[in-house]
């Protein structure tokens, strides 16, 4: 077949603009760094890319999230130390103060210090963080939770607990609504609660209480009877239909057990005295620390004075272990979401990694291997250009 | 004497016209199209002398193209798939970059937008948070409503390809059938033309790559041309024109047309094969449409989804949450050739579920006695007497009455990105909060919670009035426990602590549809109470449901989030790009393959004609000698004559 001259040069410069155009994309490849300039490149790769940044965006911003729950819990894990080193500082005076030793003005004195404790509570409990948000007012984070009015406690927050997404399924709550820390607090031992009458003129003191198997909540009163003082004491328990549930006789420090309940007392209760076990109630943190100032500040001059004193102390102590349970409840629960959120950042991080790698092998250039494909291409098209002009200069009319 | 001079002088002659042919095939070495040109000696007609024939020299029989029609046809043909695939090549790699390129790219700015929510809902109180995610949601808007604008460019280039490919294609037609007729004449007096034949073949290649042609050689040695299925564009000196036209029911959507006689003008789009204007038109209906119905229906996916959940938020101000972004309404187009005799057809559409939507238009078209719906895309069917259709997402309905070939243009999706904005104004009125919350009363003493409180409707909210739950032992019966619920719809729900103290999940329809779980163990009288949210500052928890749906599958029947609903659209024009670059590569060589065949045939070789020189300068010398010779017996003679 002739091959035409016109042919001859098409295909040279044919040849040498295809090389130029090879090292060019090699050219841009190699200048930006990536493999894919243009979805068309590879398009599945190119959707990879996409899906991947998605990822990586979202993990990012999950990290984020992560370091705002970090800080709000820390911020709330201090406020419930605080709360705590209160709590324990209020017992420690109440036992100092239960010694039968004190006297009416050191007692003063201490319920002067506890008032002191219970403000400083109330401020723990208004705690606000770093963007004046209050830590413990559910969802209403402008309204200080906590204000006393009329001697009580008010909550003007409500029961909302904020999360934060912290991993494409997880979220964890950065705070507990006041009321479920200060407020929501069983009375007495959890379960049942003991009060001696304001009326008892004996020295009876509650000694402890207790469960045993099944109990049958209702509200009892334990009646003491002793018609004559030679007589010996004897109590009868009645539930809150006065119906009588057991009797017998008393004796100090011996337990009276009912319907499953299990109660000591000691001294010597007066004919007419009673106690009265209930189911216990909630009862917030400051009314418990309010009845204990309360029981400090009562004069002591009678008998029965210290016996009511003792029974406040005694069920003051019991309110404020469970206030301070309650506090190692949700301190616990702080640490147990900061537990989950180190895994939950854990992970988030190795994902991250992963993803990144990912993303890096789809979209990054192999240099070595980009560098001597230009080496190849650049030598290839050198040997094209030398071939046009070779094949060019020759001509049949060089010789005529 | 006389006859020798005169076979030399006809040797002289002829060689000498050889040699112009030679020379002109050199001068046209460069020249596009042109064939080259072969002078064939024949020799004289002899003379009868006796019994002999006396030769009597040589003649230039005709001076011939080499050529050969079938290496032509296929280069027309490779022509027309050349113009097809560089066109479409070039269309879309011009969409591929322009979706490619990270500056114009959505992705970010999504990512962008649904990490700002959650800045909100790590901080819902916070005014600043909350006005990062309403520039966020602007970005993310701007960037629809930017990447929409410069595929409408795409559009607009296009038409300007259409009208422009027309025009050249009715130009070249004019002077193919001027061509013909000259061809014709100078055929008509004897001898090739050939100059005007390799004009008239060059502007055929031409015209094939614009357009698919077929071309019949009549025997006056005119070509007629046809594009299409078999509408006429040359006949003999006679040219026809394409027309432009505007499409009857797509708006600013040029189609190919060719005059009927009589006026009329039919559309030839769907059959032209080939060339650049298939080019165009398959890059439109293959590569653009699908892009971006694509980026319509995430735009829309988002309106709507996005809205729905808004809607069920409660603002900084304690109203429920309104339009986050402006709401999005279907496009419905009437056909221009709809009958207009009152009361005419009218149709409605709207959007029930933006998860199911198709990244399609639809063509509904009334034929006298059934409604059919076609999805465009593929092609899918439906059909119904009533026009009452319920199909990807969409209820269709029609009003008026219908003539037979009434059809409409339902755009659910195509061109909505340009529509896409942010509704909301103000900061505080991002909906971050439930519109209801749930309490346990303080003097509650059993173990019961309730928790996962949420709205799934708008009806019933916000909340007239407190819902109160109290549990009570009996309340279905003796010995059948549950809560008495007082408000809301009212009524028992039945919960047993020993078998359910685990959780279990209730909805209360009508009111907002709440659905909540009970657990624990609740002691009789224990309450729990449901009630208006307040939009309280540090409520997030419809910031959250809304953060969730950038990883939740919402469009596409449930089958992609809108992240991956966006990069499909990306990988979906990547694939077509690739392959359009593939097939032009395979085209580009084929086209040179018949190029090379062509100049295997018709193209000039300068050795060649080199050679040619010197073998007819040769011959033309040794003519010359004879001249001299028969000169020189002439003198002999004379000489001889003279004593």
């Amino acid at each position: 077949m002739t091959i035409s001259s016109a042919q001859i040069f098409r295909q040279g410069i044919n040849a040498i603009l295809s090389q130029q155009e090879a090292l060019l994309r090699t050219q841009a490849e190699i200048s930006s760094g990536k493999r894919i300039q243009t979805p068309s490149d590879d398009p599945s790769g190119a959707v990879k890319i996409l899906d991947l940044e998605e990822q990586i965006a979202t993990a990012e911003q999950h990290l984020r999230n992560g370091l705002v729950v970090r800080t709000d819990l820390a911020l709330e894990e201090n406020a419930m130390t605080g709360a705590q080193n209160v709590l324990q500082r209020v017992r420690e005076l109440v036992i100092q103060a239960n010694n039968d030793t004190q006297s009416e003005s050191t007692r003063q004195s201490i319920a002067t210090e506890i008032r002191a404790r219970r403000d400083e509570l109330l401020a723990l409990a208004n705690t606000r963080n770093g963007s004046g948000d209050y830590l413990f007012a559910g969802f209403q984070t402008d309204s200080q939770p906590f204000s006393i009015s009329g001697g009580s406690l008010v909550y003007h927050g409500d029961q909302g607990q904020r999360s934060v997404q912290v991993g494409p399924s997880s979220q964890i709550p950065i705070n507990d609504p006041g009321v479920d820390v200060f407020q929501l607090i069983k009375n007495g031992n959890g379960t049942l609660s003991v009060d001696g009458a304001s009326s008892n003129t004996g020295s009876g003191i509650v000694e402890s209480l207790s469960q045993s198997g099944s109990l049958v909540s209702d509200t009892y009163a334990i009646n003491f009877i002793q018609l004559s003082p030679t007589d010996p004491i004897t109590y009868e328990v009645r539930d809150s239909s006065t119906t009588l549930v057991t009797s017998g006789n008393y004796v100090s420090g011996e337990s009276i057990s009912f319907n499953g309940a299990v109660i000591v007392l000691s001294g010597t209760p007066a004919n007419g005295d009673s106690f009265t076990v209930s189911p216990a109630v909630n009862q917030d943190v400051f009314a418990t620390l309010n009845n204990i100032i309360a029981a400090l500040e009562a004069p002591s001059t009678e008998l029965a004075d210290t016996a009511h004193f003792h029974n406040a102390m005694g069920k003051g102590l019991n309110d404020l272990d469970q206030a301070m349970d309650n506090f190692s409840r949700i301190r616990s629960n702080i640490g147990s979401r900061l537990n989950n959120l180190d895994t939950q950042t854990e992970v988030n991080e190795n994902f991250l990694l992963r993803m990144k790698e990912a993303a890096s092998q789809v979209q990054d250039l192999d240099y070595a291997e980009a560098i001597s494909r230009l080496g190849a291409q650049s030598t290839s098209l050198e040997a094209a250009q030398k071939v046009f002009i070779e094949v060019q200069g020759l001509s049949l009319f060089d010789f005529l | 004497m006389a006859d020798l001079l005169g076979i030399a002088s006809s040797g002289l002659g002829a060689i000498q016209q050889a040699l112009k042919t030679t020379g002109h095939n050199i001068a046209n070495v460069n020249t596009e199209g042109y064939s080259r040109q072969v002078a064939d000696f024949t020799t004289r007609s002899s003379l009868r002398i006796g019994d002999s024939f006396l030769g009597r020299g040589v003649e230039i029989g005709t001076v011939r193209r080499a050529y050969d029609s079938f290496v032509v046809d296929e280069l027309r043909n490779r022509g027309s798939k050349l113009g097809m695939a560089s066109t479409f090549e070039s269309l879309a790699t011009g969409l591929d970059r322009l979706v490619g390129d990270s500056d114009n790219g959505l992705a970010s700015a999504l990512d962008g937008f649904f990490n700002a929510v959650q800045g909100v809902a790590n901080d819902p109180g916070s005014i600043s948070a909350r006005q990062v995610l309403l520039s966020d949601a602007k970005i993310l808007t701007d960037r629809f409503t930017q990447l929409n604008e410069n595929m409408q460019g795409f559009e607009r280039d296009t038409n300007n390809r259409i009208s422009s490919s027309v025009s050249e294609i009715n130009e070249l037609a004019t002077n193919i059938a001027e061509l013909n007729a000259d061809i014709t004449f100078a055929l008509g007096s004897g001898g090739e033309p050939n100059d005007l034949l390799d004009q008239r073949d060059a502007l055929l290649l031409e015209l094939s790559s614009k357009v698919g042609i077929i071309t019949l050689e009549q025997t006056d040695g005119a070509v007629n041309v046809f594009v299409g299925k078999g509408q006429s564009l040359v006949v003999g000196g006679e040219a026809q024109q394409l027309q432009v036209v505007n499409n009857a029911v797509y708006p600013n959507r040029f189609e190919v047309g060719v005059s009927l006689p009589g006026g009329a003008t039919q559309i030839i789009s769907q059959q032209i094969s080939g060339g650049e204007l298939q080019g165009v038109l398959d890059f439109r209906s293959r590569v653009l449409d699908p892009a971006m119905s694509e980026l319509g229906r995430v735009a829309v996916a988002m309106t709507d989804l996005f809205n729905a959940q808004h809607h069920l938020g409660m603002d900084l101000n304690g109203q429920l949450g309104g339009d986050f972004f402006s709401p999005l309404s279907p496009t419905v187009i009437t056909s221009a050739n709809n009958s207009t005799t009152a009361p005419v057809a009218t149709v409605n559409l709207a959007i029930d579920n933006a998860s199911d939507l198709e990244a399609s238009d639809y063509l509904l078209v009334y034929d006298g006695a059934q409604w059919g719906l076609t999805r465009t895309a593929d092609g899918t069917f439906f059909s119904d007497p009533a026009g009452n259709f319920a199909v990807d997402g969409l209820s269709v309905s029609v009003g008026g009455t219908p003539a037979a070939g009434d059809s409409f243009l339902l755009r659910p999706v195509y061109g909505a990105a340009g529509q896409f904005n942010l509704q909301l104004s103000a900061p505080e009125q991002f909906a971050a909060a439930a519109p209801v919350v749930s309490s346990q009363a303080v003097n509650n003493s059993g173990s019961g919670t309730i928790s996962a409180l949420s709205a799934s409707s708008t009806g019933g909210l916000p909340l007239a009035g407190d819902i109160s739950l109290s549990f009570n032992p009996d309340a279905l019966g003796v010995g059948i426990p549950g809560f008495d619920v007082v408000g809301g719809p009212g009524g028992s729900l039945a919960f047993d602590p020993a078998t359910e103290s685990s959780g279990k999940t209730f909805t209360l329809v009508g009111s907002g549809d709440l659905s909540f779980t009970l657990g624990g163990i609740p002691d009789n009288g224990d309450v729990f109470t449901l009630s208006a949210g307040s939009g309280a500052p540090g409520d997030n928890r419809n910031a959250l449901l809304m953060g969730a749906m950038q990883s939740q599958n919402l469009v596409d029947g449930g089958t992609a989030t809108f992240g991956e609903a966006y990069s499909g659209m990306i990988g979906g024009v990547g694939v077509a790009t690739r392959q359009a670059q593939a097939n032009l590569q395979a085209e580009d060589s084929l086209m040179n393959n018949a190029v090379a065949a062509r100049e295997g045939v018709s193209g000039v070789n300068l050795e060649q004609e080199a050679a040619e020189l010197v073998r007819l300068q040769q011959a033309y010398q040794a003519a010359a000698h004879l001249v001299a010779i028969a000169d020189t017996l002439f003198q002999t003679l004379l000489g001889a004559t003279r004593r």
